[in-house]
C-alpha cells in the first residue's frame, strides 16, 4: 500500500515522539538512580559522622571519668548519662541506616558490645572510686581493660567507617557512571531525534514543492481549459447526473442566446424543443439505470431551442465523464442550420444540374432525330419532283435541286454528328483490354489511305482497358483529318507512344499543312471547320468528339504546328484508365 | 417477296416516309400490297380482324404515336397467331438501347431510313431480296 504524505508525516511524528518518550523515561530512570544514589551517599556520610560522634562521645565519657576519678567531683559525672543516651541514638540510626547490609550488621553488632562492655567497665572503675576511693579505682583502671575496649571500638569503628566508606564510594560511582551513560545516551537520542526531524522536514519542504509544483501545474491545465471552453467555436455544455447546466461557455451562450447566468442550475432541456423536452429527464433516468445510450459517446443529429424560440438544427456530441460517485455529461453542440442550408441549396443545385444535364442529353437525341424525318421528307420530295418532272426542269432549275439534295445530305450529317457527339458519355459501353497496335492498323485498313500517304507506327502501341468504340473514335478521326487534309504529294503519317508519369502520352504527327496558333481553340469547337464546307465535306465534330472522349478518361489533348510542314496532335489517357471506369458513370 | 400479292403491312406515321415505302417498292415492281397503319394500337387491330389477310411482312417504325414500335412488338410476340409473322424494323433511330430491345422482341432485321430517296431504294431492294429468298412459315 502506498503511503499518503499525510500519513508518512504522522509517521514520522509518531516516530520521533517516541523516541522523546524513550529519552523521558530513560531521564526519569536516571534521576531515581541518582536520587537514591545520593541519598545512599547521605546515608553513608551521616553514618559515618555518627561513627566518628560514637568514638568521640566514648572518649569524652572516659575524659569525664578520669577527671572524676582524679577530682571525686560528682558534677563531672552529670553529662554522662546523656552521652550514653545519645550513644545509643546514633547506634540506633546507624542500624537503621545499614540495614541492608550484613557485613556492617555484624560489625555494629560487636561495636554495640564493645561500647557496652567499656561503658560497664566505666561503670565498674566509677562503683570503686565511690566506695572505696581513689587508690583502689586506679588500681582498676590501671589493670587495662579499658584501654583494650577502647582500642576495639577504635577498630570497630574504623572498620564500619571504612565499610561504609566503600559503599558511599560505589553509590558515587555508580551514579556517576549511570549519568555518564545518561548523557551518552541522552546525547545519541538527541542526536538522532534531530537528524529524524531535519529528514522529516526535508521530506515535508520537497513534498510541499512538489505539491506546490503539481498545484501550480493543476491551476495552469485549468487555465488552459478554461481557455479552450472560452474560445471553442462549438458550445460546449456540462450536466450533472440529474441533466442541472453546470456550465456554459461563450459559443454556447451565442449559439443558444442565454446568458451563463440564465442557465445556470437549470435543467438542460430548456434547449430543447417539444417533443424532446419532455423526453430527456427519462432518457436521462434511463440511460443511468440500464446504461443503453441513444446518443452519448455517440453524437448525432438533433434540434435545439433558442432562447426567442426560434428552433435550429444543430450536431450534438455527449462524452461521459465519472469523478468520484458522480456523472458528468458535456455536450459539445454546433449549429448546423447555415451547413444545411447549404447543403440543401447544393443538393437544389446538383438537382436541377443533373435534370438540366439530363434534358440537354435527351434534347441532343431527341432534336437530332426528330429533325431526321422531315428532312428525309425532303430529300425524297425533292428527288421524286426532279425525277418525275425531270422534262419540265431548265438547267438551272436541276442544278438547284442538286444543292437542295446536297445540302440535305449535309444537314443529315451535321445530325449524325450532334447523335455521334450526345452519344459520348451517355451511352456506357462494356470496358476491354484493346491493343492500340492492331486496332490503328485497322482503321488504317478501313480508311484506306491514298497511295501518295504512308502512314507508320513508329513506336509499338500498348494495350489498355477502355470502351473499344470511343478509343476508335479518337484514333479513326484523327487519321481521317490528316488524310483529308493532306496537300503534300509524299504525305507521311506517324503513330507514336511514350509512357510520361502514370499516363501513356500519343502523338499523330503529319505533314500536312498545318494549324494558325490562332486556330488552336477553335479547331476543338463542335461544327468549327476551317475550310468552307463546299470544298471539303466535313461537319467540324471530330476532334470535338476526339476532345471529348479523350477529356472524359482524365486525359488531356493538344498540337503543335507549323504552316506548311504539318501538324502533331498529343493526347494523353491515364495507364490505369480502369479505375476511371468506375467512377466515370458518375460523371 | 415470295408470295407475290401477299399484303405487306407498314405501321408508320409519317406520311411522307409512308409515300417513299410506297415509291420505293413501285419502282422496284414488288406487286404486294401494301397496308399502311398509323401506329401499333391500329396495327394490332388490324392484325387481329378475321376479315383480314394475314400480311407476309411487317415493316415496323419505332416512334410513333398512341402505340411505339417497340410497345407493338411486345404485345405482338406474345400473341400466338401473330408472333411468326416476320417483323423489319425500319427507323431513323440509331440507338443502340432500340436495336438491343428489338432483336430481344425477336425482329427479323432492323433498318436505319437512309435520308437520300435512293438509298432507301436500295434499303427496301435488299429487304425485298432478302425475303424472296427467305421461307416464311405462312
Amino acid at each position: 500500500m502506498k503511503w499518503s504524505i499525510e500519513h508518512k508525516v504522522l509517521a514520522g511524528f509518531t516516530v520521533a515522539l517516541a523516541i522523546l518518550a524513550a529519552i523521558g523515561g530513560l531521564a526519569y530512570q536516571a534521576t531515581v538512580s541518582f536520587m537514591r544514589a545520593s541519598s545512599q551517599a547521605s546515608h553513608s556520610q551521616k553514618t559515618i559522622t555518627a561513627l566518628e560522634e560514637i568514638f568521640s562521645l566514648t572518649n569524652q565519657a572516659e575524659t569525664r571519668q578520669r577527671i572524676y576519678l582524679i577530682s571525686g567531683d560528682e558534677r563531672h559525672l552529670a553529662p554522662r548519662q546523656s552521652y550514653i543516651e545519645r550513644i545509643q541514638m546514633l547506634l540506633g540510626k546507624i542500624h537503621d541506616a545499614t540495614i541492608a547490609d550484613p557485613g556492617q550488621q555484624a560489625l555494629l553488632r560487636q561495636l554495640n558490645t564493645h561500647v557496652d562492655t567499656r561503658l560497664a567497665l566505666l561503670e565498674g572503675v566509677l562503683q570503686v572510686r565511690r566506695e572505696q576511693g581513689f587508690e583502689p579505682a586506679r588500681l582498676k583502671l590501671m589493670a587495662g581493660d579499658g584501654e583494650r575496649e577502647m582500642a576495639a571500638i577504635h577498630e570497630t569503628v574504623l572498620q564500619l567507617e571504612k565499610g561504609e566508606a566503600a559503599r558511599l564510594q560505589h553509590w558515587l560511582d555508580a551514579s556517576r557512571e549511570n549519568s555518564d551513560r545518561m548523557l551518552v545516551i541522552f546525547f545519541v537520542a538527541l542526536v538522532s531525534v534531530a537528524v529524524f526531524f531535519g529528514v522529516l522536514f526535508l521530506f515535508i519542504v520537497r513534498e510541499m514543492a512538489e505539491r506546490k509544483q503539481a498545484e501550480a501545474a493543476l491551476r495552469e491545465s485549468e487555465a488552459r481549459l478554461q481557455a479552450i471552453f472560452d474560445t471553442a467555436v462549438d458550445g460546449i455544455i456540462t450536466i450533472d447526473e440529474r441533466g442541472i447546466i453546470e456550465r456554459f461557455n461563450p459559443a454556447a451562450e451565442a449559439i443558444f442566446g442565454y446568458s451563463m447566468a440564465e442557465v445556470a442550475g437549470k435543467n438542460i432541456s430548456m434547449l430543447m424543443p417539444s417533443p424532446y423536452r419532455e423526453a430527456h429527464d427519462s432518457y436521462l433516468a434511463h440511460y443511468l439505470q440500464t446504461g443503453q445510450k441513444a446518443i452519448i459517446g455517440i453524437g448525432r443529429e438533433v434540434i435545439g431551442l433558442r432562447k426567442d424560440g426560434t428552433t435550429f438544427p444543430m450536431d450534438l456530441a455527449v462524452g461521459e465523464t465519472r469523478q468520484g460517485g458522480r456523472c458528468m455529461f458535456t455536450g459539445s453542440v454546433r449549429d448546423i442550420s447555415e451547413r444545411k442550408r447549404i447543403a440543401e441549396q447544393e443538393a437544389l443545385l446538383m438537382r436541377e444540374l443533373e435534370s438540366a444535364n439530363e434534358e440537354l442529353k435527351n434534347f441532343a437525341y431527341v432534336v437530332s432525330h426528330d429533325l431526321k424525318a422531315p428532312l428525309r421528307a425532303i430529300g425524297s420530295l425533292a428527288d421524286w419532283l426532279s425525277a418525275d418532272y425531270a422534262d419540265k426542269f431548265d438547267a438551272e432549275g436541276k442544278e438547284h435541286m442538286r444543292l437542295l439534295v446536297s445540302r440535305v445530305h449535309r444537314m443529315d450529317s451535321l445530325i449524325d454528328g450532334i447523335l455521334l457527339y450526345s452519344r459520348v458519355g451517355r451511352v456506357k459501353e462494356t470496358a476491354a483490354p484493346v491493343d492500340l497496335d492492331s486496332l490503328v492498323r485497322e482503321i488504317i485498313d478501313l480508311l484506306a489511305p491514298p497511295p501518295n500517304i504512308a502512314v507508320t507506327i513508329e513506336t509499338p502501341l500498348p494495350t489498355i482497358v477502355t470502351e473499344p468504340t470511343r478509343i476508335q473514335q479518337v484514333f479513326q478521326n484523327l487519321l481521317s483529318n490528316a488524310i483529308k487534309y493532306m496537300d503534300k504529294p509524299e504525305g507521311k503519317i506517324r503513330f507514336g507512344c511514350v509512357a510520361e508519369g502514370s499516363e501513356w502520352k500519343f502523338s499523330v504527327a503529319d505533314n500536312g499543312p498545318g494549324i494558325e496558333e490562332r486556330h488552336f481553340d477553335r479547331i476543338f469547337q463542335l461544327f468549327q471547320t476551317l475550310v468552307p464546307r463546299d470544298k471539303v465535306e466535313s461537319t467540324g465534330v471530330g476532334l470535338s468528339l476526339v476532345k471529348k472522349i479523350v477529356e472524359m478518361y482524365g486525359g488531356r489533348i493538344w498540337l503543335e504546328s507549323s504552316m506548311g510542314e504539318g501538324s502533331t496532335f498529343f493526347f494523353t489517357l491515364p495507364r490505369n484508365i480502369a479505375n476511371l471506369h468506375a467512377n466515370k458513370g458518375k460523371t | 417477296m415470295r408470295i407475290p400479292n401477299q399484303t405487306i403491312l407498314l405501321v408508320e406515321d409519317d406520311e411522307v416516309d409512308a409515300m417513299t415505302v410506297k415509291r420505293a417498292l413501285k419502282d422496284l415492281n414488288v406487286t404486294n400490297p401494301l397496308v399502311v397503319r398509323e401506329n401499333g394500337e391500329e396495327a394490332l387491330a388490324y392484325l387481329r380482324d378475321p376479315n383480314n389477310e394475314k400480311p407476309c411482312l411487317i415493316l415496323l417504325d419505332l416512334n410513333m404515336p398512341v402505340m411505339s414500335g417497340i410497345e407493338f412488338l411486345q404485345v405482338d410476340k406474345q400473341d400466338d397467331a401473330l408472333k411468326a409473322i416476320p417483323v423489319v424494323v425500319l427507323t431513323t433511330s440509331q440507338e443502340q438501347q432500340d436495336k438491343v430491345a428489338s432483336f430481344n422482341l425477336g425482329v427479323a432485321g432492323y433498318m436505319a431510313k437512309p435520308v437520300i430517296y435512293q438509298q432507301f431504294v436500295e434499303v427496301m431492294r435488299t429487304i425485298n431480296a432478302y425475303w424472296t429468298i427467305s421461307e416464311i412459315p405462312l
